[in-house]
């Protein structure tokens, strides 16, 4: 399905996705400046590594050869491709009216990405924050998209993805966070647990 | 090209240069990324490589009354507070080159990445 966000090329400041992950799998050599200074792709090249492990431990659990199911993986890497876009500018207020301060929406979602990832069990999908982000105290709403792993309670995982995330964006971001509506979208079920049923 | 002209785009090059390290420097800051737009980074690149056979990227853009800084915060320092002080710096940067009143635009690019 052709998701509408997706910018019509497909590309994180002129790389695919594909790219970007050989270019992790070469262990980013011979060093490519127009990756390294980008960061829409050094973003996705940190969801990368950490899919990357994810998808590891999965199949470590499993102890198989074979992946398994791999429609999470795909949406979670449409997420990425769409979240790592710099998007709106996020002003930090300063006292100086010289000082044109902010931070980009891709680098503030990256960050809730980044923090959803680090909770045991869970992947972040999709993230989006809705709401005047350009406008300084305006009401935001964070909307995330999880997958977990199967046997993991959904309820306590969504909830330390919320705590997390607004203590986050609290200690980096100038937002004034209205919600964070968590949502779970997959369970990354383990063949064994499937072929037992 | 003249020559004074030349030489004052030196000393902008090397000033700039100095104000980049000044950045680094700071806490929380990570990396510095190419402060122009990709299509500027493409002009800058076609420029330097006409003038000096070299292609040289500007870390940092000083353009008129403006600069433009993009950085990469470590994740460990709040950002905001880490462009703020990195404002601090080019300010500071800004009024001993004889820039004072320049608008200063800190944005961070990506945090922890």
């Amino acid at each position: 399905m052709t998701d509408p966000l997706l910018p019509a090329d497909e590309l994180i400041d002129g790389h695919t996705l594909d790219e970007l992950s050989d270019y992790l799998a070469a262990g980013r050599t011979p060093a490519d400046p127009a990756i390294d200074d980008s960061p829409e792709c050094r973003a996705a090249l940190t969801a990368l590594e950490r899919l990357g492990r994810a998808t590891r431990d999965l199949l470590d659990e499993e102890a198989a050869a074979a992946p398994a199911d791999d429609d999470w993986v795909g949406r979670i890497l449409t997420g990425i491709r769409l979240d790592v876009q710099s998007g709106r500018r996020i002003p930090i207020v300063h006292p100086d009216p010289a000082a044109d301060l902010a931070l980009t929406e891709g680098a503030v979602r990256a960050l809730v990405r980044s923090v959803g990832d680090g909770i045991d069990g869970v992947l972040v999908g999709r993230c989006r924050l809705d709401g005047d982000v350009e406008t300084p105290g305006a009401p935001i709403a964070v909307h995330l998209e999880i997958s977990v792993r199967y046997g993991a309670s959904m309820a306590n995982a969504a909830d330390e993805v919320r705590a997390a995330v607004i203590g986050e964006l609290g200690r980096h971001a100038e937002l004034t966070i209205a919600s964070v509506d968590v949502v779970v979208t997959d369970v990354r079920e383990s063949r064994a647990g499937r072929d037992g049923r | 090209m003249s020559e004074t002209r030349a030489a004052d785009d030196a000393s902008v090059e090397g000033s700039t240069a100095a104000l980049a390290s000044s950045i680094l420097a700071v806490p929380g800051v990570d990396t510095l990324y190419p402060a122009a737009s990709p299509l500027g980074q493409v002009a800058t690149a076609i420029g330097s490589a006409l003038t000096t056979g070299a292609v040289q990227q500007e870390d940092v853009l000083v353009a008129g009354e403006r600069i433009r800084i993009r950085i990469g915060v470590d994740g460990m320092e709040p950002a905001a507070e880490v462009c703020r002080r990195v404002y601090d710096v080019a300010s500071a940067w800004a009024a001993s080159s004889g820039r004072a009143g320049a608008v200063i635009d800190v944005t961070a690019a990506t945090i922890g990445a």
